[in-house]
């Protein structure tokens, strides 16, 4: 109620040009109330916590209830506001939440009556009302009811300006190019984060927010072509919720600590320890890249380097992955760089290295921390293959993976990751 | 090159003279002029652009108009979408209110300057994404 109550002044000025479409409209409404009085839904509904106690049982009040919004939703079309409020406060005093069956109701109405306008997305809107329990998925309807009712106004705004301003607003751009926008705000790297931020921002970014053509694209971008249909979720979106799967605005990483006796001084009651950490980190990328690096420096210098597909950081080891449903494989090879300022006492390492191939396989496997999903990531087998240049020899070893040399990767976000996209989402 | 059409904005009564580089850039309304001679003819009056965004939509396309052309936008393939690297011209071109920058993306879809557009939308983007929601309201 309160929201369609928000919307009577915009809807006011419009409507009063459409005579026809309202009495076709208001004849729908009374065809669809009187066929569809014992429907399960109604049952389910009626049945619902929020409902006054006894109008369960009789379905007199709810009737009525029926009836006055009926009232009330003519008379707004008419524009009489005021008269409109009545019939809202009178039906919701019978029937709290009134206006969200009503809703329900008239969406099921336009699904039926529309089938063929939207064959393409028929699959979406009826899963959309076969869960109209879901408050996520109402929500999305009450809105979009919002805006349909507004389109008969040649423009559609999506959203308006929270404080008059003189200067042109974004809520002047049309849906079309909005939604363009919010792929370039996913962009190419699948960041589904910023995007739930701009449905948070007001009521028309979030109906173009949830378009379940961008989440479609998020999913075969995320799982590739493959996902061909969101079953068993009713929707893209929850599916790319509910379902394990890597994220690629930060890095996972892991701190390792290690104390090593230092070389002795004269001192020598008290052997000095060194105190030893290093950072690993895992940086995925959509389309299969993997990034692995353990260093030394603090992770803010080198979080930042690892941005982008073409990071050359010293060290660093580079490979694809691969998912089947939390487990993660991954082959990566070390980075050969061309000018490398090694230090001396590494040096002789280095050309060891230099005639023989290391290949690191990797076996990981997705977890959650907490109630936040596919934050963790933990070891389940990590392996190198030495491969010998000159013997042509290949050896394998396992890592011990001990909880102390090992221990698993957590998730953290990086701010920078996001602040710049080279290509929008597409399928 | 000779003037080929002469355009105006909306809001004022400023003559834009538009030569055939700059104009091919205009995919949208190119057609309407097509070979003719239109400098005797009436200046043609964008509805939707202000004569201030009009001047820098020229600006932009004097400076691009070198580029190779885009492949049409509705491609749907990553590759004809991607934006490497915004040149600096580029970067102080559109470090401009968030006013210029939603006219500009009118400007250019209505035009039909897909490049133009692209970047408009993607800085729009970058200055969404990043943020949260409590930003992009004190934005808005």
């Amino acid at each position: 109620m309160d929201m369609l109550s928000e919307s009577e002044d915009e809807v006011e000025d419009s409507s009063l040009s459409q005579p026809s479409q309202l009495d076709k409209f208001r004849e729908e409404w009374h065809a669809e109330l009187q066929s569809r009085v014992p429907s399960p839904f109604d049952n389910a509904r009626s049945s619902s916590p929020v409902q006054k106690p006894g109008s369960s049982k009789s379905s007199t009040p709810y009737e009525k209830a029926k009836e006055l919004f009926m009232n009330g939703v003519w008379a707004e079309k008419n524009g009489l506001v005021y008269e409109a409020m009545e019939y809202y406060r009178k039906a919701t005093k019978i029937v709290p939440d009134i206006d969200i069956q009503m809703t329900a109701l008239y969406r099921q109405s336009m699904a039926q009556t529309a089938n063929v306008q939207e064959s393409s997305e028929t699959d979406r809107t009826a899963a959309e009302l076969s869960e109209e329990l879901d408050e996520d998925t109402d929500l999305c309807t009450r809105f979009d009811q919002l805006f349909s009712s507004n389109c008969n106004e040649l423009k559609t705004f999506y959203c308006s300006m929270e404080k008059p301003q003189k200067s042109m607003h974004i809520s002047a751009l049309p849906g079309e190019i909005l939604t363009y926008i919010f792929r370039w705000v996913v962009s190419s790297d699948v960041d589904a984060r910023s995007l739930e931020q701009c449905a948070k921002v007001c009521r028309g970014f979030y109906v173009l927010a949830r378009d379940p053509c961008i989440w479609h694209h998020i999913c075969t971008r995320t799982w590739g072509p493959g996902c061909q249909s969101c079953q068993p979720y009713s929707t893209w979106r929850a599916l790319f919720i509910e379902k394990p799967h890597l994220y690629y605005h930060g890095v996972y990483m892991n701190k390792v600590e290690l104390f090593r006796q230092g070389e002795s001084t004269l001192e020598r009651y008290y052997p000095p320890w060194m105190k030893v950490v290093y950072y690993r980190y895992l940086r995925f990328f959509p389309d299969g890249v993997v990034f692995m690096l353990t260093s030394s420096y603090d992770p803010i210098t080198v979080i930042s380097q690892l941005r982008s597909h073409g990071a050359q950081v010293e060290g660093m080891c580079r490979g694809m992955y691969r998912m089947k449903e939390n487990q993660i494989s991954c082959i990566l090879k070390r980075v050969k760089n061309k000018e490398t300022k090694v230090n001396q006492r590494y040096k002789r390492n280095r050309e060891e290295i230099k005639d023989s191939e290391m290949t690191f396989y990797l076996d990981l496997t997705l977890h959650g921390h907490g109630t936040q999903p596919n934050m963790v990531i933990k070891w389940e087998k990590y392996s190198v293959s030495i491969y010998h240049l000159d013997t042509q020899n290949e050896s394998t070893s396992d890592f011990k993976l001990t909880k102390q040399d090992f221990p698993p990767f957590k998730f953290a976000r990086v701010k920078s990751y996001a602040t710049e996209s080279t290509a929008p989402l597409s399928g | 090159m000779a003037t080929i059409a002469q355009l105006k904005g909306w809001d004022s009564e400023e003559v834009f003279n538009v030569d055939g580089e700059i104009l091919n850039q205009f995919s949208s309304i190119k057609e309407l002029f097509g070979n003719a001679d239109a400098s005797n003819s009436e200046p043609l009056s964008l509805p939707n652009v202000s004569a201030a965004t009009f001047q820098k939509v020229i600006e932009w396309c004097k400076h691009h108009k070198d580029d190779p052309s885009l492949p049409p936008l509705k491609c749907n393939k990553a590759i004809s979408e991607q934006i490497k690297d915004v040149s600096d011209w580029d970067r102080e071109f559109l470090h401009v209110d968030q006013k210029t920058l939603c006219e500009l993306i009118l400007a250019a879809g209505y035009l039909g300057i897909d490049g133009l557009f692209r970047l408009t939308c993607k800085t729009v983007a970058d200055m969404i994404s990043g943020t949260t929601s409590d930003e992009n309201n004190f934005q808005h």
